[in-house]
């Protein structure tokens, strides 16, 4: 059988290289936006970390896609479904290797922040004085930090296994339906998706918008159920996933 | 080495190597190779020159000493024995053929005669 | 154990379109095994049901055993490679087999290598369709188990390539593993093998020793093969 670690440095060292590239690849355009700035008008106070910020969130979403592309692509593949090991073994490992490279991923984001930050704390203090009421400390702000972290992780996890649902749902009815009725399924599963991604991004606003209580810390227990939630919900996900990933999906012939 | 697909591998095996033992290309009491090595030489599966060096150790042209391999028969006689066994089995053949053909055995002799001085003649 | 593999009863759909229906076939430890067939006969299907890449009903028993997840560290099959991208190097993907599997050895990969002429350092898209094979045949015999599923493993492949990887085979296999082989051209393999498997008719058509065709009809396997299809097969056992 294929030992977890094994099965994990495989699985990994394609999406480090990724992950890699797409460092450079911000580094570079962030580089790339503050030259233009600095040739154009010159650099405004706090706008270095604020261009990193910016195109640290479309890198982040880049990143979520291009892990999950390599989650998809192991489920039909024979040289992954050919491994010596049980379905959630292989299910679990590359769930959690794409969820270790995205933390790789933040770790770097963060350090590209406090760079950032470092050369110019403008953007960050401002936004602080918008945002905060009379009643805020260190304490609170850690909080709140802490809390988003797990939050978004949680999302990230969910995202993922949403993903697969869907995909595992449609190649396996691919296999044992006709074509009529395979479009139909298809069709029922991307408006249910449709529908899940308007919910879930209904509930992010919810979340921010309810930002004032959570740091007054009235909200904290809501908070952590809606992580609780969302990680159940998650769990659910992956033990169908595992299921039908056992009994019905079958790999790309030759 | 080619084959004739119509007739079994094994068969064809155990005509090469009493091929090469009647030509002198195997001696007396010489080791033949080792069995995964003949199906490689020969391109042949190891279970089919398996069979034919069974069929031949029980014949007594091949002994098998254990752990050392497969050795040409020292007994000569039997080498003689299996050569007139080969040429009968081949005039057998030929005989039948030609008797089929309504020839007495008179004729057949003449025929083959014939046929020899022939060949003589083209060989020249 | 003297069965490597039983297959009972197995059947397979595909969007509602009968691939395979009542498959029973047993095969003995040992033997090299020519899977025939036309093309889309559903050989390459067989051998999918067997790695349980394709799921389909019935009961397919490996070793003895029934269960997908052990068959999998029984059976090696010669996989496209699919899940690598182009650009990865041969050496980079013999890593990849080293690691995940247990039973796979390095240094028969190694004079594999040097026997098929094969250059490690190139990268996946540089193989030309031979080489290509001969890397995929030096992956899945360098793993050390029980059956080998070898599909088509000579198609589009020039001569001398495909003479190298039968001597590879003949030399590598070892004794107590059974291969299969599949192919829709006979001629090529017909003197390596134990015993022919003939897929026809969405089924099993026909399993017989190769010598006992020789002996018994006095045909070649590529003649018996043909007269199946033109007869419409009425000597069916």
């Amino acid at each position: 059988m294929t030992k977890f670690t094994a099965l994990l440095k495989v699985m990994s060292r394609d999406r480090f290289r990724l992950i890699n590239w797409l460092i450079v690849a911000d580094i570079a355009v962030v580089a790339a936006t503050l030259l233009w700035s600095f040739v154009r008008q010159g650099i405004q106070p706090g706008e270095t970390f604020g261009v990193a910020m910016a195109w640290s969130m479309v890198a982040f979403a880049i990143a979520f896609v291009l892990l999950s592309v390599r989650i998809e692509r192991v489920y039909t593949r024979d040289t992954y479904r050919l491994l010596p090991l049980g379905d959630t073994k292989l299910y679990l490992t590359n769930l959690f290797s794409s969820f270790v490279m995205f933390i790789y991923f933040g770790i770097i984001q963060l350090i590209i922040y406090l760079i950032t930050e470092a050369v110019d704390n403008t953007y960050l203090t401002d936004m602080l004085r918008i945002m905060s009421g009379p009643s805020y400390t260190t304490m609170d702000a850690a909080k709140v930090c802490v809390g988003l972290l797990i939050m978004g992780l949680s999302l990230v996890i969910l995202g993922w296994t949403t993903i697969s649902l869907v995909h595992l749902v449609i190649s396996a009815t691919n296999n044992f339906l006709p074509n009529a009725s395979r479009r139909l399924i298809n069709v029922i599963l991307y408006v249910i998706v449709i529908y899940l991604v308007v919910r879930v991004i209904g509930f992010l606003f919810y979340e921010f918008n309810n930002f004032g209580q959570l740091i007054d810390g009235g909200g904290t227990t809501h908070f952590l159920i809606n992580i609780l939630g969302v990680l159940v919900v998650a769990a659910i996900e992956a033990v169908l996933n595992i299921f039908i990933l056992k009994k019905w999906v079958e790999t790309t012939p030759n | 080495m080619q084959f004739d697909d119509k007739v079994p591998i094994y068969y064809q095996i155990k005509n090469h190597l009493y091929h090469e033992m009647m030509t002198g290309q195997l001696v007396p009491g010489e080791k033949l190779p080792a069995v995964r090595q003949l199906a490689v030489d020969l391109t042949v599966n190891v279970n089919t020159v398996q069979r034919a060096l069974g069929e031949m150790i029980t014949e007594g042209i091949i002994t098998s000493q254990r752990g050392k391999g497969n050795f040409v028969t020292t007994e000569t006689p039997r080498i003689t024995q299996l050569k007139e066994h080969l040429i009968m089995e081949q005039l057998e053949r030929a005989y039948e053929q030609l008797h089929a053909l309504n020839l007495s055995d008179d004729e057949i002799i003449a025929s083959l005669k014939q046929y020899i001085a022939q060949r003589g003649q083209q060989d020249d | 154990m003297t069965n490597v593999l039983a297959i009972n009863q197995v059947g397979y759909k595909h969007n509602f379109k009968t691939i395979l229906h009542d498959v029973d076939l047993t095969l003995e430890t040992g033997k090299i095994i020519g899977l025939l067939g036309e093309n889309g006969a559903g050989k390459t299907t067989l051998m999918r049901l067997i790695t349980g890449s394709a799921k389909g009903s019935g009961t397919i028993a490996v070793c003895g055993d029934t269960s997908t997840a052990h068959h999998k560290s029984h059976v090696s099959f010669t996989e496209q490679l699919r899940g690598f991208a182009a650009s990865t190097r041969v050496d980079r993907v013999a890593d990849f087999y080293r690691t995940v599997y247990p039973d796979f050895n390095g240094a028969r990969f190694e004079e594999m290598v040097t026997f098929l002429q094969i250059d490690t350092s190139l990268k996946l898209t540089a193989l030309s369709k031979g080489m290509k094979e001969k890397v995929i045949i030096a992956l899945t015999l360098a793993r050390q188990v029980n059956l080998y599923l070898l599909d088509e493993p000579f198609s589009g492949i020039d001569s001398m390539s495909r003479k190298r990887i039968i001597s590879s085979i003949l030399k590598w296999k070892p004794a107590d593993a059974t291969m299969v082989i599949s192919d829709h051209y006979v001629s090529e393999i017909a003197p390596i093998l134990d015993e022919v498997v003939i897929v026809k008719d969405q089924t099993v058509y026909a399993h017989k020793e190769s010598d006992a065709i020789r002996e018994e009809f006095g045909l070649s396997i590529e003649d018996y093969y043909e007269s199946l299809y033109t007869e419409g097969g009425t000597d069916r056992d």
